[in-house]
């Protein structure tokens, strides 16, 4: 037996060789394809895991929702309920103003009217009492009023101070160039006599002399006006008629 | 007429300083079937296989698998060196069987050749596992005292292993070649399918010992 070291060195180089080709064209090929399929069987298995992980997923969020489904339609109810309830109460309280702003302004309509009518009553009663009285003092003789009206006139006068009188009949004058006349305005003419009387009762009653003419207008309803050179006494019913509808519209501002 | 030792291996040709025998070149031939058929085999591969397909990945895997089984690990980087050997061994000894051929594991210098890549293949990858220092020291394992007795296992067990395969080829081969010289032609079929069963264990022991050494070294357990 012969032992061929050469035989055992080529044979292990061989034996190398073949490693190298089979590995080059046996197993990385075959091992290629393997890991390959198997790649994709576990992406299959990854993807049937993923889809049925997400079923699993939607099947309890479906669950999680019908099971929400009594939750969500008792507050839906709830909710309408109260929404319903407090649209009505809001209602009911608009009506209840509306209608306390209507009760309001009609009583406050109301309030006006009735101020209104008895003012415009009042004035008709003014009117109806100073036609009234008119009638009644036409029957009276005209020297008998203007007696009266004159003793109102002189007591107003003689209620004056000197120095107010005095006021009064400055710039007037005796005469025709002597200054300015006092005009005694009344309701109706005056006799001659009741002129004459008068004159001399005026100037009896402010100290001095002056001189005075008579005019007559219808709207003073009766009684006299005194036109001094800078003021006007008033002693018609028109002005205390005109007094006492200021003191109506007076109230009535103030109602 | 000179007589011959059986267990000597015929020069084919001389390249130089260098003796092409004949299981040398027996090896060569392996080779290049080998490489071929594979190539052919895996030219086509399919993500759908073929049966052919079927077949080749069943035998890769098969053998991928028992590496596995063995070292317990991932068994790709062991795959070429073991599957290579295994079935170079199983074309190697059923190459006797052609008329005219005689098994390159019938000689003494191809499983030892084998044996040699085995043992060099062991340290190799005994060291690159638990580097050089660590991978001696598995060899005072359990105890020091184990260390001589070791060291004479890693020798005797790859000569055994050499030993194995070549005295099983080379036995079946000569009874087959005695029996056909004695009786006749179709005598020794009968040995020849034996033959066929012994050559395709003897492949496996082989590559199985060499397996379970290689993952003895890289398991840490020391020397088996």
């Amino acid at each position: 037996m012969v032992f061929d070291w050469w035989t055992l060195a080529l044979q292990a180089v061989n034996l190398a060789i073949l490693v190298w080709l089979l590995h080059r064209f046996l197993y990385r090929p075959v091992l290629r394809v393997v890991d390959a399929r198997r790649a994709e069987i576990d992406g299959q298995y990854a993807a049937t895991a993923r889809a049925k992980a997400e079923a699993e997923a939607l099947r309890a969020e479906v669950e999680t929702e019908r099971a929400a489904i009594p939750a969500d339609r008792a507050a839906a109810l709830k909710a309408a309920t109260a929404e319903a309830e407090q649209a009505a109460t809001e209602r009911l309280e608009q009506a209840e103003r509306q209608a306390a702003d209507m009760l309001r302004a009609g009583r406050s309509t109301l309030a006006e009217e009735r101020a209104r009518a008895e003012t415009e009553l009042r004035s008709m009663a003014v009117e109806l009492g100073a036609e009234i009285a008119g009638r009644l003092l036409a029957d009276i003789p005209a020297e008998h009023r203007a007696a009266i009206w004159m003793h109102r006139i002189e007591s107003h006068l003689a209620e004056l101070t000197e120095a107010q009188r005095t006021e009064l009949v400055a710039g007037t004058g005796e005469g025709t160039d002597g200054g300015t006349r006092v005009c005694v305005v009344t309701d109706s003419a005056l006799p001659e006599p009741v002129q004459g009387d008068w004159r001399a009762r005026l100037q009896a009653a402010l100290g001095t002399t002056f001189a005075v003419e008579f005019e007559t207008d219808d709207a003073l309803l009766a009684g006299a006006e005194l036109h001094f050179p800078n003021t006007v006494l008033r002693f018609s019913w028109r002005s205390a008629l005109a007094a006492i509808r200021s003191e109506l519209a007076a109230d009535e501002h103030a109602g | 007429m000179t007589a011959t030792s059986p267990l000597a291996s015929a020069v084919l040709l001389q390249l130089g300083p260098v003796p092409i025998t004949r299981p040398v070149v027996t090896t060569w031939a392996i080779m290049a079937v080998l490489a071929v058929g594979a190539h052919l085999l895996t030219r086509r591969l399919q993500a759908r296989p073929d049966r052919r397909q079927a077949v080749l990945e069943l035998l890769v895997t098969g053998i991928a698998r028992q590496i596995g089984e063995v070292v317990g690990g991932d068994p790709r980087p062991l795959l070429p060196l073991i599957a290579t050997l295994f079935v170079f061994l199983v074309t190697a000894n059923l190459s006797g069987l052609l008329p005219g051929t005689q098994a390159p594991t019938a000689t003494i210098e191809t499983p030892a050749a084998l044996a040699a890549v085995v043992f060099a293949s062991v340290h190799f990858y005994g060291v690159r596992a638990h580097g050089p220092l660590g991978y001696l020291a598995s060899f005072a394992k359990p105890k020091l005292i184990m260390l001589p007795l070791n060291l004479l296992s890693e020798v005797t067990r790859t000569f055994s292993l050499m030993i194995r395969l070549f005295g099983n080829v080379m036995s079946g081969e000569f009874v087959i070649a005695l029996v056909a010289a004695l009786a006749g032609l179709f005598v020794p079929i009968p040995l020849m399918a034996l033959e066929v069963l012994v050559g395709v264990v003897q492949a496996y022991i082989f590559t199985v010992l060499a397996t379970v050494f290689i993952a003895a070294a890289i398991g840490g357990d020391g020397p088996a």
